[in-house]
């Protein structure tokens, strides 16, 4: 088999390149949107150019006939539902479908919408659209970005530098180090959900407990041995969610037979409950 | 300060490089589209406080990000079992881009930047505001991790 260099070349050569018609969209959207005022954006011009866009965009996507159009009911009715909910209008939108299952998230996009939180549509075929909210500062998107990088840019020098070890490895990182870094970042306005790494207490599960549980599952779940589990490698995380979630979360890279496959588990630290499980292994689509 | 036509022409220029990075990330046609249009939605509005000269690492920046927060949103909301479709690819993929859609976040998003966006470590150091003592710690790693899943016979990561 001959060795292959990974590079840029090789990647370029082996993702596929976008879809003519989605760049020539993309890039006409943006040759017709307004130029953004340079100062604070009010609410309703930033609803209006976002309305704008997506109009253009759906229209776009719908006059070159691209097969959306289950899709873009769907996605039509989980937006009604978001406006019925609570009257806002389009905000920041995920769309991600799982068979037939769509879920729709919006996010704020600009600090003054802290309040607004995050609602998540939930539309399956011949049910009424479902609509959650849950609370999220998002002070660490967009424009708060970078003043959010700006500001804790002194303390993570700080810990990297000063804190850490010398001959630190950045996987390599105790619990305990991890937590202090992720506690840099919430304290200087980032997203919880992206960096929660904390410290388990004594209301939840120990690590041993949970490895051993995470043994159990993903021997039960695809069949590998505990001593290939045990004799391969493997990252620790403890993280802490706003809302309370806390989960012990084991990156795997099984030993033997099964060393070509990772797996990811995620494992609630109060009862030891599986949350989810992920099998990654080379060939699979 | 950037006007429309510089976003639009740097913008036309990076498309399919922004496209693969995020394809690369989630493996998934619409779902890479919705990454890159969300991402250069906010760059737009971003445009004019962003040095033109870092610009492109800038923007590979914000599509990872958003390609992240799609992925990790994929798996936060799917249940046990619906496992088999967390991470939904719409074709096979080789192994190498398997064992870099598996590295950990911190690790993928470095190894994205420098192996399949091409910035180098002083660029990726400046896009994600860390020292480039840890982009060259994480590379490091994140390169140990692939030799691990894949055969040395294979490739080759320089």
């Amino acid at each position: 088999m001959s060795k292959v260099t990974l590079n840029e070349e090789y990647f370029t050569q082996t993702l596929p390149a976008p879809d003519p018609d989605f760049e020539q969209q993309t890039l006409q959207t943006l040759r017709q949107l307004p130029e953004p005022r340079p100062e604070r954006i009010s609410r309703p011009r930033l609803v209006l150019a976002l309305s704008i866009l997506l109009v253009l965009l759906l229209a776009t996507a719908l006059a070159v006939g691209i097969t959306y159009s289950k899709r873009y009911q769907a996605v039509q009715s989980g937006r009604d539902a978001v406006q019925g909910y609570q009257g806002i209008e389009h905000l920041q939108e995920y769309a991600l479908w799982q068979g037939d299952t769509l879920t729709l998230r919006y996010e704020p996009v600009m600090p003054e919408y802290h309040s607004l939180g995050v609602y998540t549509v939930t539309v399956r075929p011949g049910e009424a659209p479902e609509v959650a909210w849950e609370a999220y500062d998002p002070v660490a998107k967009d424009r708060a970005m970078e003043q959010a990088y700006q500001a804790i840019d002194p303390a993570l020098n700080d810990f990297y530098h000063n804190t850490l070890p010398a001959e630190y490895k950045d996987n390599d990182l105790t619990l305990e180090q991890a937590a202090q870094r992720d506690a840099l970042y919430r304290e200087a306005g980032f997203d919880p959900l992206n960096y929660a790494a904390a410290i388990p207490d004594k209301q939840d599960i120990s690590q041993e407990e949970a490895w051993a549980i995470a043994l159990q599952a993903l021997e039960a779940e695809y069949g590998i041995p505990a001593d290939a589990l045990e004799n391969g490698g493997k990252n620790i995380y403890f993280n802490a969610y706003p809302g309370g979630q806390r989960e012990w979360f084991f990156w795997v890279f099984p030993a033997g037979d099964f060393q070509d496959d990772i797996y990811s588990i995620s494992l609630d630290a109060a009862d030891g409950a599986v949350l989810y499980m992920v099998h990654d292994v080379p060939g699979h689509g | 300060m950037m006007d429309k036509s510089a976003f639009v022409a740097q913008t036309e220029e990076q498309f399919s490089r922004l496209y693969r990075v995020s394809y690369a990330i989630l493996r998934h046609q619409a779902d890479a589209q919705d990454a890159v249009q969300q991402a250069l939605m906010k760059a737009w509005a971003a445009k004019d406080r962003v040095d033109p000269e870092r610009f492109r690492a800038f923007l590979t920046r914000i599509v990872i990000n958003e390609s992240h927060n799609i992925q990790r949103y994929r798996m936060r909301v799917t249940p046990k079992d619906e496992i088999e479709i967390a991470a939904p690819h719409e074709e096979p993929m080789n192994g190498v881009l398997d064992a870099v859609h598996a590295l950990p976040e911190k690790f993928r998003t470095v190894f994205t930047m420098m192996y399949i966006a091409g910035l180098s470590e002083k660029e990726i150091a400046a896009a994600l505001h860390l020292p480039v003592s840890t982009v060259k710690n994480r590379l490091y790693r994140a390169r140990e991790m692939l030799k691990k899943v894949l055969s040395d016979e294979e490739v080759i990561i320089p």
